[in-house]
């Protein structure tokens, strides 16, 4: 499970710009997106079926683990806490 | 006027084993904050080993480093790099690039605040003026070594002999005599007794009374220089003032030691002390305005009608050279900090910075009024906010273009100082960026091009 944790953000057209502690992390659209649905917290199993009814599947590729790599770099750069 | 920021900034020394040389740089450094006048509770000194045995004592020839070098080495205990500790830490150093790197691959997030030593002494010497608040310096010289790495020149391995120790032991003591010089201007402090016969003028920084007091030797050349070059800051004297500042210029060791015990700047001639004065002047009215004002580095200039252009970029940049250019055709406002509260804009004229070739990197102060810039009127509103984008490689011709939003904000949060107290932060960055209709880019190569497109940036404002 993962929440989201930021200061303050900004979304304009489908993209966030997040304040976490002194550093801002501009996040593309659907980093922008897994984030939102992690505001009260998710799994990865959840946020990975969101972001596909959402964007659609992604080609040859697992969802979950694409998701996995989102999630870790997000944590990396604080936007998302474990839950 | 708002109490300054209370909270320390935390250093965090860190090597393998946290029993040699981050001992040693710990207690070092420490002595060194001391002699510059710098209290523990402003910068806070730890040290940690990526592999430390928690409570393992210090290596003999460690301490003998330290109290050959005037530190105390009692009490030490080592302890293990913890994600607390990192988490804590406001900057942290390593010896080598290879523990810096441990310490960026075991803990992410701390990836942008960690430097080698020698890498610091590095990004500030391509800085030379760095005049903002202490905790945002980590952030901006890891923007500067993202844009220009430091290559590996000097380690400070683990020693292997007496002889490799003691050569540690004296790299260690000037490396941390450095740091404790370039931010001893930067550390907010009450200082303590007023030297005699000391000579006092107050400047105004963006709303702040500012307190300088000239002692030591050579107080007299300093307070006629601090007048001629602070020239269009200087106010009347009688009322409180919201901060003091001493500076000392003596030739003689002892009274500077004398005079950075009791929190003074202190320094060997005027045109060090202007330096630094400088800086310290800066942030500490950054400091007293922190959550009060959107303050962001940048130059500005204004019409005869008040409207002020802010030309926002990183220290180093070219904004005293573009100021330079446009203050000789428009209103000088400041060359380093934009103070903005809603729509209006307070003036910072201080002195502008110039390297020369004959001073070693520091930069000599020149008065606005020595330049011959132009004075702006008193009222004045914002208007425009301009990115700089220099480059030796830039368009000959400068080229303006709208930044998209979030893009634009996420690099004017960069600029801006204390933003996370700000009470509505990015918001009240973006309710700026919308009241002037969004922010411009401006590429450009020589700073002297960009009076072409003055007009064209007056005319959308």
């Amino acid at each position: 499970m993962v929440v989201a944790s930021y200061d303050d953000a900004l979304v304009r057209d489908g993209e966030m710009l997040a304040l976490v502690g002194s550093e801002v992390v501009l996040l593309s659209e659907l980093a922008s997106a897994l984030v939102s649905y992690a505001r009260s917290g998710a799994s990865v199993a959840s946020l990975a079926d969101s972001l596909v009814a959402d964007f659609g599947a992604p080609p040859e590729a697992d969802p979950i683990a694409l998701v996995s790599d989102l999630v870790r770099e997000l944590l990396d750069h604080g936007v998302l806490r474990a839950a | 006027m708002p109490a300054r920021p209370q909270s320390a900034f935390r250093i965090l020394i860190v090597d393998t084993h946290d029993t040699g040389r981050a001992p040693v740089s710990e207690r070092l450094l420490r002595r060194a904050l001391a002699e510059h006048g710098i209290p523990a509770d402003q910068i806070r000194v730890t040290s940690a080993g990526l592999d430390a045995v928690d409570g393992a004592r210090i290596t003999d020839t460690a301490a003998r480093l330290i109290v050959a070098h005037g530190g105390n080495a009692d009490g030490f205990v080592a302890r293990s790099l913890s994600a607390q500790l990192v988490g804590a830490a406001d900057l942290l150093l390593a010896p080598t690039a290879a523990e810096r790197d441990e310490v960026a691959r075991r803990h992410p997030r701390a990836a942008r605040r960690v430097f080698t030593w020698a890498e610091l002494k590095s990004l500030y010497g391509d800085v030379v003026e760095l005049a903002a608040p202490l905790h945002e310096h980590p952030l901006i010289l890891a923007r500067n070594r993202a844009v220009h790495p430091v290559p590996v020149e000097l380690e400070l391995t683990a020693w292997t002999s007496d002889a490799e120790a003691d050569a540690a032991g004296e790299w260690i003591a000037a490396g941390v005599h450095d740091a404790a010089e370039r931010w001893s201007a930067l550390v907010d402090r009450d200082v303590t007794a007023r030297a005699p016969h000391a000579s006092s003028c107050v400047l105004d920084a963006f709303g702040t009374r500012i307190g300088i007091t000239c002692s030591g030797a050579g107080r007299d050349d300093l307070s006629r220089e601090v007048l001629r070059v602070w020239s269009r800051c200087i106010v009347p004297s009688g009322r409180d003032n919201d901060a003091e500042i001493e500076v000392c210029v003596d030739p003689d060791p002892q009274a500077l030691a004398e005079a950075r015990a009791r929190g003074a700047l202190a320094f060997a001639d005027v045109p060090q002390a202007l330096h630094h004065l400088s800086s310290a002047v800066t942030v500490r009215a950054i400091d007293r305005h922190a959550g009060n004002f959107v303050m962001l580095h940048a130059a500005a200039v204004a019409s005869r009608d008040g409207d002020v252009i802010g030309f926002i970029a990183p220290s180093g940049t070219g904004k005293t050279t573009l100021s330079r250019v446009l203050g000789a055709h428009h209103g000088y406002v400041t060359d380093e900090t934009l103070a903005i509260a809603g729509d209006r804009v307070y003036a910072y004229p201080k002195p502008l910075s110039v390297i020369t070739e004959s001073h070693q990197g520091i930069k000599l102060q020149w008065s606005p009024d020595s330049l011959d810039l132009a004075v702006p009127p008193a009222d004045l509103r914002l208007s425009r906010l301009v990115l700089l984008d220099r480059r030796p490689d830039g368009p000959v011709s400068p080229v303006l273009e709208d930044v998209p939003h979030l893009r634009g904000i996420a690099e004017l949060a960069e600029q801006t100082s204390y933003l996370p107290r700000l009470s509505r932060m990015l918001h009240t960055l973006s309710d700026t960026v919308d009241s002037v209709g969004g922010l411009t880019r401006l590429s450009y190569r020589e700073a002297s091009t960009v009076l072409t497109v003055m007009p064209e940036l007056w005319g959308a404002a």
